[in-house]
This record gives structure tokens, sequence and C-alpha cells, in this order.
């Protein structure tokens, strides 16, 4: 495949993905990622989180290649107290849009509304998704995944144990 | 034999080496409304940094001991700490987290408060109020009755008659100067400060901060991850330190493990573009502080907590953070991020994401301590009435508030108790 993407392409792949993180299969979801790929979660409560930069500020997560492998290795244990039994998860993605390309990739925006089960309560994480994808073969890859929170505080959620 | 101490919820057992405390503790209403009446309204609370109120009309907003505050700078540099609500009605004034005024307005009537100094500048009405109505000051902004800052950490206390914060800190004073001194230019707290609530009684997350004992348990796959990131070896088994009761309930655990520090204890993950730059620091320390002095900042990690709730991680990374139950089985948490003002980009970059590794609600330990909370207070709620156990290392004649011990020993959180049993009852000592 080659040529520009298509939203229904690209919904697909996005679909596909949140379908991996909600069924726990996460190696297979890091081999979403370009080997140069990044998971990044800004701060909550900032002015642009999409411009903001995990060299400068505190982010919640900011995974290069190699972390988000250590982290799914992690995730996978039942040493990871946090995830142990696995919370039931639903990513629900929508308002997908293709924002244009650069010489990075496709960018991407999403919605998301993301659910969290764990000792029969319901945590909510909400906001907006920002890719950057790449073609691979006949599929999409990650080069960048930014999931920016819609929140001021991690209140009540308190930590963000699992995979947005 | 066993003493019952004043408030009767810490039993000390110097016989058989049992320090116990209460489980009600942790879930009982009528003790947190005594921690409120007591430790937040009597002990020195940390309020932020001075980075963070760096020029003159600076302000952060954020709520300390149950009360809603503004602390913000003046014209002439000096810090102002007042109740962030309108003389007039009580309404809450300024709704941002931080930023720069010259004034603020209460949005309801539009009365109007210089920034700096609290003072009614307006009242927003022609008629109605005589000449002088504010001569004395009664409607300017309220402010907290005591403000004091040692080495740019600044304190609450609404105890007018509180000791002085020098002499509140006893000998945790020296430990807030490791970290004053890790930079000639100052320290600063880094952009994304962090607010979280969770599931747990407070002091389960006070607890937590500077105990040592559980990270190979519970933080087994972190280690595992920190052994094939830095050395390949065992590096639970590379520990070693003390804990130590600091006086007044301040504690704190020492440690020395290589697993990476900007300041400065270079580690291969940094890369080889940083090691001459971590090494430049390290000399400069030698050169400012002596070689002792530096080696203990450079190669060695701290835990230490200022009594009640000041948590100063000085590990991985450097954070700061201050805890507030929010109810008896819940707390909250205001998480900061520390450096060196004025560091290269590199080292502070490299500081952010070995900071990362570990703390933070994406770390890969913090999530499973938060976990932790919410299994302790399960079992704390849903098990009848029971004693923890803060008995490790315990030797039959110690003096709670000054123990010293191994670093997986429980020594300093003794003294944390104690201080809390003595600010409880309102004993001068603890048996």
């Amino acid at each position: 495949m080659s040529g520009p993407m298509t939203r229904e392409e690209v919904e697909r792949f996005l679909y596909r993905e949140a379908r991996l993180l909600d069924e726990w299969r996460l190696p297979e979801w890091e081999q979403l990622f370009t080997e140069d790929g990044r998971y990044l979660v800004p701060p909550v409560g900032i002015e642009n989180a999409l411009a903001a930069d995990p060299a400068t500020m505190l982010f919640l997560v900011a995974d290069d290649r190699a972390r988000i492998r250590q982290r799914v290795l992690r995730l996978m244990k039942k040493s990871a107290h946090a995830e142990y039994p696995h919370s039931r998860t639903r990513h629900v993605v929508s308002n997908v849009e293709l924002l244009g390309e650069d010489a990075t990739g496709t960018k991407v925006t999403a919605y998301f509304s993301t659910y969290r089960v764990r000792r029969r309560e319901v945590i909510v994480y909400m906001g907006q998704l920002f890719y950057t994808l790449v073609r691979a073969g006949d599929s999409l890859a990650i080069r960048e995944k930014r999931a920016c929170l819609d929140l001021d505080a991690l209140m009540p959620q308190g930590t963000l144990a699992f995979i947005l | 034999m066993t003493s019952n101490t004043q408030t009767g919820f810490v039993k000390v057992d110097r016989e058989r080496r049992r320090f116990r405390v209460d489980r009600r503790t942790y879930s009982d209403p009528a003790v947190l409304f005594r921690e409120r009446d007591t430790l937040f309204r009597r002990c020195w609370l940390y309020v932020g940094h001075g980075s963070e109120i760096a020029r003159p009309g600076d302000f952060v907003t954020r709520t300390i001991g149950g009360y809603d505050l503004i602390l913000s700078r003046d014209r002439s540099g000096v810090a102002h700490a007042f109740f962030n609500s309108c003389t007039h009605r009580g309404s809450t004034i300024c709704r941002e987290p931080s930023g720069n005024a010259r004034v603020l307005t209460c949005p309801y009537h539009g009365w109007v408060f210089d920034a700096q100094t609290g003072k009614l500048r307006d009242q927003a009405a022609k008629s109605g109020y005589p000449d002088g109505f504010n001569s004395d000051g009664a409607y300017d902004l309220r402010k907290v009755p005591r403000l004091e800052s040692y080495r740019d950490f600044h304190f609450v206390n609404y105890d007018p008659d509180a000791v002085s914060l020098v002499e509140y800190l006893a000998g945790a004073a020296e430990y807030l100067d490791l970290v004053a001194d890790q930079s000639d230019a100052g320290m600063e707290i880094i952009a994304g400060g962090q607010e979280l609530h969770t599931s747990g009684n407070w002091k389960l997350l006070i607890e937590n901060s500077y105990d040592a004992y559980h990270g190979p348990t519970l933080h087994r796959s972190y280690f595992e991850f920190l052994d094939t990131r830095v050395s390949g070896q065992n590096m639970v088994a590379t520990q070693k330190g003390y804990g130590l009761g600091l006086g007044n309930g301040h504690g704190v655990f020492e440690i020395e493990l290589k697993s990476g520090r900007p300041v400065a204890q270079w580690i291969p993950p940094f890369g080889e573009e940083a090691r001459p730059r971590i090494e430049g620091i390290k000399q400069e320390l030698v050169e400012r502080l002596g070689a002792e002095r530096a080696e203990r900042i450079a190669e060695h990690q701290r835990n230490l907590i200022i009594f009640p709730n000041l948590v100063i991680n000085d590990n991985i990374g450097l954070s700061v953070r201050t805890v507030y139950p929010q109810g008896p089985d819940k707390l909250m948490a205001y998480v900061w991020a520390m450096g060196t003002r004025n560091e290269d980009p590199l080292l502070r970059k490299i500081r952010l994401d070995n900071y990362l590794t570990f703390v933070g609600p994406g770390g890969f330990a913090t999530p499973d301590d938060f976990e932790a909370f919410a299994l302790c207070q399960r079992g704390n709620d849903f098990t009848p009435p029971a004693w923890s156990d803060i008995s490790k290392g315990m030797a039959p004649d110690e003096d709670l508030l000054h123990a010293k011990g191994d670093f997986t020993d429980e020594a300093q959180m003794r003294g944390w108790w104690a201080q809390w049993d003595r600010m409880l009852s309102g004993a001068e000592r603890l048996e």
C-alpha cells in the first residue's frame, strides 16, 4: 500500500489498537509502534498539551520504544500489582480526523473515553489523542501517540497504571 | 511491660520490642477530626517553593491543611500567604492555579485587593460606606498567621504562637541543606506539578514515602527493570544505608544505590554525552562543599519526611510532595519534580526521564504503592479492629524521636508516630 491514508484506513487501525489494549494483548500492541515510536501522556491542566515537551516538563508518561517495551513487560507480570488482576478497560475512540502530513508522517487526532473497572469502581479517563502514523507494509504504524487528558487533577483516578 | 500512650492509639512494649498502632487511626472520623485540629493547625505545613513565585506579582493558589491559600511575592521580593476568600462575603477570589497579577478582583461584588500586599483597594461602590471604613485594615485580605522559609522552602503555620520554622525543623534542616546545596544557582520546581487523589487514609502515603522495607517486594517489577537498565546485576542486594529519626517527628532513610542522578551519579543509560557534564557537576560539588559532603549529595539517596506531611524523595529523581486527608479513607497529594536552576537542557531531559521510570502516576512503581494503600485501607475497614506493627529494628531503650536503624528498619516511622501521639494528646512525651 502507498499514497495518502484514508480516514477509513486510519479508523480501522485505531479501532484495532483499542481492541488489543482492551484484550490485554499488550505484546501485540507494542508491535504497532515504529522503532523510533513514542507514547506520551502530558501533564494535566496545562494550556497546550500538544506542544508540551517531556524534556522540559514533568509528563505522566514519556516512553521511547525501549521504555514502551519495558512497560508492556511489566504490565504482563503478576508483580505489577496495580494491574493484577488486570482491570477491565474499554477504550472508546471517536471523532477521528486526518490533520495533514509532514516529513514525520500523517497527523491524526481522535477523541477518547477510556473506562477502567477495578474493585467494582468505574473510573473514566477522557481526552484527545494525537497520532503520527506512517505506512508499514500492508498496515500502519505509530510513530507517536500522545494522549492528552481533559483533567485538571487526577481526581479520582490517582494513577495511570494501564495504557490509554 | 506495655505502656499505652496518652492517646491510647500507640502501644509501646519495650521488653518485647513491639511498637504498634491502632488501625482505627486509619479509619475513625474522630481521629481525623483530632488530626485536623492539632497536626494541621499547629504544625508547619509546606506551602510552596520560592521558584514558583520568582517575580514580583507571581502567585500560586493551593489548599493547605484544609484552607485555600494564595502564596504571592510582593515588589520588594517578600512572600505572603493569604486566605483565598473575600473579606466581604467569603467568595473565592482567585480561581487560577498560578499567574502574575497586580490586583485580585472578587467576581461577586467586585472588591479589589492588591495582589502583592492584600490591601483592599476598591469596593466597586460609591456610596454606603463611611470614610475610613477600612482604616484599621479589617477588610484587607486575611494573612495566614505565620509564613517562614528555609532555603527557599516556604511553610505556613495557623498557630500564631508556634515555634520558629528553624527550631521546628530540628535535625531535618541538615537534610534540606543536602537538597538546597545541589546547585549554587538554587533549586526550582519543574513545570507539570500533579494533584493526585486516591483511596486510602493520608497516613498510608506518608508512611510509604519513607519506608524502604517494602521496596524489594512491592516494587519487584521495578527492580527487575532497573537490573536490565543499569547493570544486569541484582540492584536490591547492592543497597545499604540507615534510617533515622530527626526529632519532632521528622525522619529519613539514606541509602547508596547506583540508579543514576543528574546531581551527580552517571549511569550508562544516560549516554556518553552526559558523562563529562555529570562528572563536572560532581567536581563543582567537591570544590564548593568538600569531598565528603559532595560524595553524600552525589552518590547517596534520601527519602525525607518533615512532620507531618512534607516528603522530599531525593532518589532517582527529586520529588517534593505533600499529602492531606479527604475524609478518613481518601487522600490527596500535590507532587512536584524539582531540579537545579539553569540546568543543562540535556541533564534536565535525563532528570525527567529517570524520574519517570519509578515515580508518578504512570511510573513503574508509584501505581503499585497506590494499590497497596487501597489494599491496606480495605484490610483496615473490613476486618475486626487490630494493630499495625512498626517494630522492625526497635531497640529496647531507643529514644523514639531520634532512633537509628538499618534503612530497611522502621526507626524513622516510630519517630513520626511518637510525634503524632504527642501532638494529638498534647502530652510532652510519648510514655
